[in-house]
């Protein structure tokens, strides 16, 4: 019998409904490993006990009574902590924000909380989603579940820790230039990046209001498509909201990938500096899996892969300096290394720069939606270019560069799943990513159900993950 | 920033600094090495984005009256 947190949402849920299983010994399971583990990984910076507690007998009453609140009632799960919590701390995982306790929820807050989902805490972050690895603030920076001295990734280290180390089965994130997916994909998790506007960004910390993206880090493809049926759908508040329909995530997720047409820009991680050849070997795989299970897999072209990373880092530099900016000048050595030395470099910024950035945001979005994806369905790709390196190789002067893949569907605005792809000779997970037409989701959670189950790398967990908790 | 004292700095280095006293803004000496290579990284992307484009090529943030004004 599996134990209780490796049950999926849906299985949960199930059990949830048959009275198999309360919400409070799954919420109280959860809490024990929680305190049995994180002290190892570093998650969490904040484990809300009592209110999980009331979340959790609120759902058993409920269900009880006849009331079903969706697929994530009595659900536990935890916050990157960017995302306002009324009455609860929310830091940023910054000594500027260390007090601050904010009055309302974030929006994804208010759906997860009429939805019926069980907070456990909030959770590690790079600080302001920017700044980390970093041993310099408030909080220490969350490890690697798989290698506790490796990184995780960031900025939603903590939720994709907390996933990878079966602490929860849902966690949310944010993404502005690869923040969901790069942790999820360096610790084994599952990361999904929606379109832009796909959830509301209103009450989540901005890093960049032209990048930003708040979506789930989940251990499955289908624990995703469920956590995004819940945090989907416009927000009038929120300038960057779509008014798109939000349909059943889960309704075709099983039907495979036979007919899809898939484009695979081999060139743009191939040719990369430092890419890994087991990358791009479990890359080749996917595709040839894709293939065999009926998808048309094509090699294609897309834009050099600098020009989409000059054009977000131009972008997300300039509007996180000006959200930063009166900080930045009174209070320096309050931020840490990291975050001052990414964020301060919008000054020298000029209003040419940044119109440029967005001239060539139109052209690059453009040339992708009405190219390659006119012609596909999907795009698969790489996340990561290599398995999670080691904490202390980040050196003191390090410039933000990241062997990521991920920057391009922040300027499309594309959504973008990563998942499991295999594993590095040296243990480490490595990731693979699909990207989707805008606003269909639906057919990349559809593909990433079909991979999922066809490269079989689920059953294999960190063995942190398998201790037994008290 | 300079306080290797201009006819030691790089023409890089002399070139931030004029860019962050132009701006009012004293580095920390602890951070300086990191924002000089962050700029230098930077400097190359500035330079990519200038791609041979007409005069009426728009960017991607044009004012939209109806997102602005929604909800409100």
């Amino acid at each position: 019998m599996k134990p209780l947190h490796e049950l999926s949402i849906a299985e949960a849920g199930a059990r949830l409904r048959s009275g198999q299983l309360s919400a409070t010994a799954l919420t109280e399971h959860a809490l024990s490993r929680i305190a049995s583990i994180d002290a190892r990984v570093h998650a969490f910076v904040l484990v809300t006990r009592e209110r999980a507690l009331e979340d959790a007998h609120r759902a058993d009453q409920e269900l009880r009574a006849g009331l079903d609140r969706g697929p994530l009632h009595g659900i536990p799960y935890a916050l990157k902590d960017i995302f306002d919590t009324a009455g609860l701390r929310t830091t940023c995982h910054s000594k500027l924000r260390i007090d601050h306790v904010p009055a309302e929820d974030a929006f994804v807050e208010a759906k997860l909380r009429a939805g019926g989902a069980v907070l456990l805490g909030k959770l590690a972050t790079h600080e302001f989603a920017l700044g980390g690895p970093s041993f310099d603030l408030p909080f220490p920076p969350a490890r690697n579940p798989w290698n506790l001295e490796h990184f995780t990734g960031g900025s939603s280290s903590g939720s994709a820790a907390a996933v990878a180390a079966g602490l929860l089965r849902f966690a949310m994130g944010s993404d502005t230039s690869g923040s969901i997916r790069g942790p999820a994909c360096f610790c084994g998790a599952v990361g999904l990046k929606p379109t832009y506007g796909r959830v509301s960004r209103r009450g989540t910390f901005p890093l960049s209001f032209a990048l930003d993206h708040c979506g789930p880090l989940t251990w499955s493809v289908e624990d995703a498509a469920l956590a995004l049926g819940v945090i989907a759908g416009h927000d009038a508040l929120d300038p960057g909201s779509a008014d798109e329909p939000v349909p059943d995530y889960t309704a075709r997720l099983k039907e495979g990938v036979h007919g899809l047409r898939v484009a695979y820009p081999r060139h743009h991680f191939a040719d990369a500096e430092g890419t890994s050849p087991e990358v791009i070997a479990a890359l080749d795989a996917a595709a040839r899996t894709l293939t065999r299970l009926g998808a048309t897999v094509e090699e294609v072209r897309l834009p050099d892969f600098r020009l989409f990373s000059a054009c977000g880092r131009v972008i997300m530099i300039a509007e996180g300096h000006a959200i930063h900016e009166r900080d930045l000048r009174e209070r320096p050595h309050d931020f840490a290394r990291y975050t001052y030395q990414r964020l301060i470099l919008g000054a020298t910024l000029s209003a040419a720069d940044l119109t440029q950035a967005f001239r060539l945001r139109r052209e690059l979005t453009v040339t992708l939606n009405q190219g390659v994806m006119k012609h596909h369905d999907l795009l698969l790709t790489a996340t990561g270019v290599g398995p999670a390196p080691r904490l202390d190789e980040f050196p003191p002067d390090w410039p933000l560069k990241m062997p990521m893949q991920t920057i391009p569907y922040n300027v499309t605005g594309n959504p973008a799943l990563t998942m499991p792809s295999g594993f590095s000779s040296t243990g480490l997970p490595l990731g693979l990513q699909l990207v989707g037409r805008v606003f269909d989701e639906a057919t990349v959670l559809r593909a990433g159900a079909a991979l999922e189950a066809a490269l079989g790398v689920r059953d294999r967990r960190p063995l942190l993950a398998a201790s037994p908790s008290r | 920033m300079d306080k290797a004292g201009p006819e030691a700095a790089s023409p890089l280095e002399r070139e931030l600094d004029l860019l962050m006293r132009r701006q009012g803004i004293t580095v920390p000496e602890a951070y300086r090495a990191g924002v000089l290579a962050g700029y230098e990284d930077l400097r190359r992307m500035t330079a990519v984005l200038r791609q041979p484009r007409p005069a009426e090529s728009e960017p991607s943030n044009v004012f939209h009256l109806d997102a602005l004004l929604r909800g409100r």
